[in-house]
């Protein structure tokens, strides 16, 4: 987890939102990743997709079975989803994201038919091969982080329709982070 | 006081007129189905249990404003008085509306929830005050179910005027896209039957040379007309390797696409994994917006975007895929929803539901995400599903995510 926020740090110094995750495999680690959005002009570029390239290119898919992930901050629900295509084995993760996050931030895509809300309604059917998920990990680590970044400000995104105000919240995480 | 329904207006009606302008009879986007979102969902079915109550309706307004002083006003989408004549059908027996006017005319006041306040208390309130208290008549509470949300739109408030409770729709919708955002949405779409069927192109493209499964994705931006990408799954595509990558759909492809056309060639949207820009090579046979570009760019990234200073003319408006339009030949799965809104587009229409892994629908006989339209996520866009004619519907992968 402190080499993920060493990479999270990497990040912040790029002008990026300061998450980064390695993928372990046999305790060692097989690829890094950190947010690569605004560099990128690409909203998918989030850490957890970036180190999922990386490994594709020097293993096969089959090795997500017995691998872990550690991430700074909770997968958002695309990557969460991302993490059960590729099966990933655990995910650990440092704060959590209660804006986006699909590991019980907001939905949890981890677990069951991947389909439940934080309040545990349970809709819909089909779905397997969850993955165990472990927060709270340097929590505050993560977040300090992230309130770094947003006193730097993230002068890119365009004024959401319902935006409530920019000021940086004392909860979990900041406003405004869409690019977990 | 101003909010007060007078219990005297004779005709009055129970909602706004919408000032629609419908859609010409044989427009083909009578064939978008707007999808509904989660809450509306709910809010359509959800009832609460409040009090009744028949009062003289000279005393009405003394009546309503003593009971603020002990009940919150809340349901403010429902009458607070009924006259008899309102009283759905299905409470006239229940509530024993009279037949006839009786000598002293008398209105339905809607009290409250009946967590609000006890029968009893309610009772006591009301025999105290003057309208009661004169003539010594006990309080003739009643509990009936009305939904406990606002409606939607007028039709819905004409159905649960007829059945539950007369209904107020005030323009606007808290559960959904307002109505005029839907219809403005609507009619910017960009020829949505040529982009889904191009949708559906790529996709029986990516299906038959073996690099992906049948799904696709095209991303239309509408103030210019063009298409931006279009691009199959695939998660087949070996390469030297021998694996492919399972994360690589139609719509991640797509929003990478419209990046890769942005940043140029300097620089690669994936680093790791080489992004391809849309060529255009689907459209010769059709009357394609006459853009010299789609051909220009076949071998390197942008080298068009560079000249014609493409790559930027949205300026504010390039964030990301900011109100783009987005068609897929098929519901796509949790990642590439939760993809399509953090890249911010404005509209989807998809065409095949995919019920067992699609995450933007949300009616029954599916996952129920409805992510499209969340209250908890900052970002949300409008979707409808083409209706597909007889025999024009794609097979598909149905427990695979799209
Ligand atoms: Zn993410
Ligand atoms: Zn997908």
């Amino acid at each position: 987890m402190q080499s993920a926020l060493q990479i999270a740090t990497s990040a912040l110094q790029s002008n990026e939102v300061p998450v980064g995750c390695v993928f372990v495999h046999d305790s060692r680690i097989i690829a890094s990743g950190r947010n690569d959005t605004n560099r990128s002009l690409c909203g998918t570029r989030h850490a957890e997709l970036v180190a999922i390239d990386k490994i594709l290119t020097t293993y096969p898919p089959s090795i997500f079975k017995e691998t872990d992930l550690y991430v700074t901050v909770e997968p958002c629900i695309m990557c969460a989803s991302a993490l059960r295509q590729v099966g990933i084995r655990k995910v650990y993760f440092g704060c959590s994201n209660d804006r986006f996050g699909g590991c019980g931030g907001v939905l949890k895509v981890h677990e069951g038919d991947g389909t439940m809300d934080v309040s545990g309604n349970k809709i819909g059917a089909g779905g397997t091969g969850g993955y165990e998920v472990f927060g709270g990990i340097y929590s505050s680590s993560a977040v300090v982080k992230l309130r770094e970044f947003y006193v730097q400000e993230n002068g890119r995104a365009p004024v959401a329709t319902s935006k409530k105000g920019r000021e940086l919240k004392t909860d979990n995480l900041p406003v405004d982070v869409d690019v977990l | 006081m101003t909010n007060l329904p007078s219990p005297t207006m004779e005709s009055e009606q129970f909602f706004d007129e919408e000032e629609e302008v419908p859609l010409e009879k044989d427009s083909p986007l009578h064939n978008l189905i707007l999808l509904r979102t989660l809450q509306e969902i709910k809010a359509a079915v959800e009832t609460i249990d409040v009090f009744t109550v028949p009062i003289p309706s000279r005393s009405a307004n003394v009546v309503l404003s003593s009971l603020r002083a002990i009940v919150p006003t809340s349901l403010q989408h429902l009458r607070r008085l009924v006259k008899p004549c309102y009283i759905p059908d299905s409470l006239v027996d229940f509530l024993a509306v009279p037949t006839t006017p009786p000598e002293e005319n008398i209105l339905y006041l809607l009290v409250c929830p009946v967590t609000d306040i006890s029968e009893e208390n309610l009772r006591n309130f009301l025999q105290e005050l003057p309208a009661f208290s004169t003539t010594g008549v006990v309080p003739r509470i009643m509990t009936v179910a009305v939904p406990s949300s606002q409606p939607i739109s007028a039709v819905q408030a004409t159905e649960w005027s007829a059945k539950y409770w007369p209904a107020v729709y005030k323009r606007g919708n808290p559960y959904g896209p307002h109505p005029s955002i839907v219809s403005q949405s609507l009619r910017a779409l960009v020829d949505p039957e040529k982009h889904l069927r191009l949708a559906k192109q790529v996709a029986t493209q990516a299906a038959s040379s073996g690099e992906g499964l049948g799904f696709g994705a095209v991303i239309v931006d509408p103030q210019t007309g063009q298409i931006l990408a279009a691009a199959g799954d695939a998660r087949l595509r070996c390469k030297e390797k021998g694996w492919g990558n399972p994360l690589d759909h139609a719509a991640m492809r797509a929003i990478d696409m419209v990046a890769q056309r942005r940043l140029g060639r300097t620089q690669n949207v994936r680093p790791d994994n080489k992004v391809e820009v849309w060529d255009g090579k689907y459209l010769e046979d059709e009357e394609a917006p006459a853009k010299a570009d789609t051909k220009a760019d076949e071998n390197s990234n942008t080298e068009n975007e560079d000249k014609d200073g493409d790559a930027d003319d949205r300026k504010d408006d390039g964030y990301l895929c900011h109100n783009l339009q987005v068609y897929l030949s098929h519901e796509p799965c949790v990642m590439c929803s939760m993809a399509l809104l953090h890249s911010r587009v404005g509209a989807v229409a998809f065409g095949t539901r995919m019920t067992r892994t699609g995450a933007l629908n949300a009616e029954e006989g599916g996952r129920q995400m409805g992510l499209f339209w969340r209250p908890e996520l900052n970002w949300k866009f409008v979707c409808w599903q083409w209706k597909a004619e007889p025999g024009e519907e794609m097979k598909s992968h149905e427990n695979v995510d799209a």
